[in-house]
């Protein structure tokens, strides 16, 4: 929806490696993952982003027992035309082919979570966020945090800031299915969804923000500003004390030493998912 | 904001005016009771020897080639209407949805993609829009486009 305008997308092109779609009411193009319309009579416009989860199925029907879910087409189901399963593995193999290599201390492949707030933006990798539980950062001047569920593959992030205090999280427990959330200056227990389910804070809901799952050269392309961080190892309890690594580990706040400042000249909004 | 398609009209005039000049102006002028000049004369079967340059091809292989010319003009008329993105990833027409206990099709640990607008929950598993790339619906009255 534009201005009043009901728009119907159809696919329609592809642009360093990530797709153009057309309106069938305007003929106007549109960047996917920045929503922007690239060519055409809405040129220079852009959509709305509609805050949106990617998560484990088993999860999301556990939150929305009574949603809906799209219906596969029985004739692309037929010609076996759907992505198979192990198709994100598939994909992460694709070579990256594009006007301008992101550069920064990732591989341009490599899948990470992008966030945009008020013209600052921050990069972390996928993994090392799946890795740790729970961490916590800042984009620009919002604290945040990005947790990840006792699934092990589902992300959201919050905002920290509750009632004029900041709270760090920890994912308490050795394993992460039976860890809790907890904030460290009120020991209140959070679940996944950001509600406070016991303890001081019990009742009060963190403010969910939006992030985007996408490749670093993409990410990268539309943000040339972002900040990214170096992938990390959390810290693993082992029994020789030596084999400990370095870097930090859950809920501990990032050093700066770890940040890295892109240069770039113009800053982009956020949109969804590249391929 | 409208895109200017006068200078577009303008050339297509132009194209068909030319056309139809090359023909009508000996048509016209080479005619019974009127009179003609040399030099009008001379242009006017000059522009009806333009005109029936087809027909003065007469070996096989001169026609085989100005017909191998005129299929990529056609050709190229023809494939600018189609999208060929589409051909390879068939769009959903109508998007149809089941509840979320009956969506057998989609394992546990699939990744969704998912919304909630004003209580309204949709998942679009990512191995379908994987695959669709796009898929237009509404949600509680709001118009969206699920992306991938």
């Amino acid at each position: 929806m534009l201005d009043g305008r009901r728009l119907t997308f159809r696919l329609a092109g592809i642009n360093n490696q990530n797709f153009v779609m057309r309106d069938e009411q305007t003929g106007t193009w549109w960047q996917q993952v920045s929503g922007l319309a690239i060519q055409g009579p809405l040129k220079g416009k852009r959509l709305t982003l509609i805050p949106h989860d990617e998560l484990m199925f088993a999860t999301w029907k556990t939150e929305e027992p009574r949603g809906r879910v799209l219906k596969t087409d029985p004739k692309i189901v037929k010609e076996e035309d759907y992505e198979p399963a192990d198709w994100e593995d598939k994909v992460g193999k694709f070579p990256v082919k594009v006007a301008k290599a992101p550069g920064g201390p990732l591989e341009p492949r490599t899948l990470v979570v992008g966030i945009a707030i008020k013209g600052k933006s921050k990069a972390w990798p996928h993994a090392s966020v799946l890795s740790s539980g729970a961490t916590i950062d800042q984009v620009g001047d919002v604290p945040i945090a990005l947790v990840v569920s006792p699934d092990g593959r589902s992300l959201r992030v919050f905002d920290r800031r509750m009632k004029d205090q900041t709270l760090t999280f920890v994912r308490a427990g050795t394993d992460l299915k039976e860890s809790t959330l907890l904030d460290l200056e009120t020991m209140t227990e959070w679940d996944f969804q950001g509600r406070a389910v016991q303890g001081e804070l019990a009742g009060s809901q963190l403010t969910p923000v939006d992030y985007l799952l996408d490749y670093w050269f993409d990410w990268k392309t539309y943000h040339p500003d972002t900040e990214v961080l170096k992938p990390w190892t959390p810290v693993v309890k082992k029994k020789a004390k030596s084999e400990i690594p370095a870097p930090k580990g859950p809920g501990e706040k990032k050093d700066e030493g770890r940040v890295t400042k892109d240069e770039g000249k113009n800053k982009k909004d956020e949109g969804k998912k590249d391929h | 904001m409208r895109r200017r398609t006068w200078p577009l009209w303008v050339a297509l005039i132009l194209t068909v005016a030319v056309g139809v000049g090359i023909i009508a102006f000996p048509t016209l002028y080479i005619m019974p009771f009127k009179p003609q000049t040399v030099t009008a004369v001379a242009v006017g079967l000059s522009l009806l020897w333009v005109a029936l340059l087809g027909s003065r091809l007469r070996r096989w292989w001169t026609r085989a080639l100005a017909l191998l010319v005129l299929i990529p003009v056609g050709g190229g008329a023809w494939f600018a209407r189609q999208n060929h993105f589409e051909w390879m990833f068939n769009p959903l027409k109508q998007p149809e949805y089941v509840d979320a206990a009956k969506a057998t099709f989609v394992h546990n640990d699939d990744i969704v993609m998912a919304v909630n607008i004003r209580g309204a929950a949709v998942a679009y598993p990512i191995l379908q829009l994987g695959y669709h790339h796009i898929v237009n619906d509404v949600v509680s009255g709001e118009p969206i486009v699920a992306t991938y």
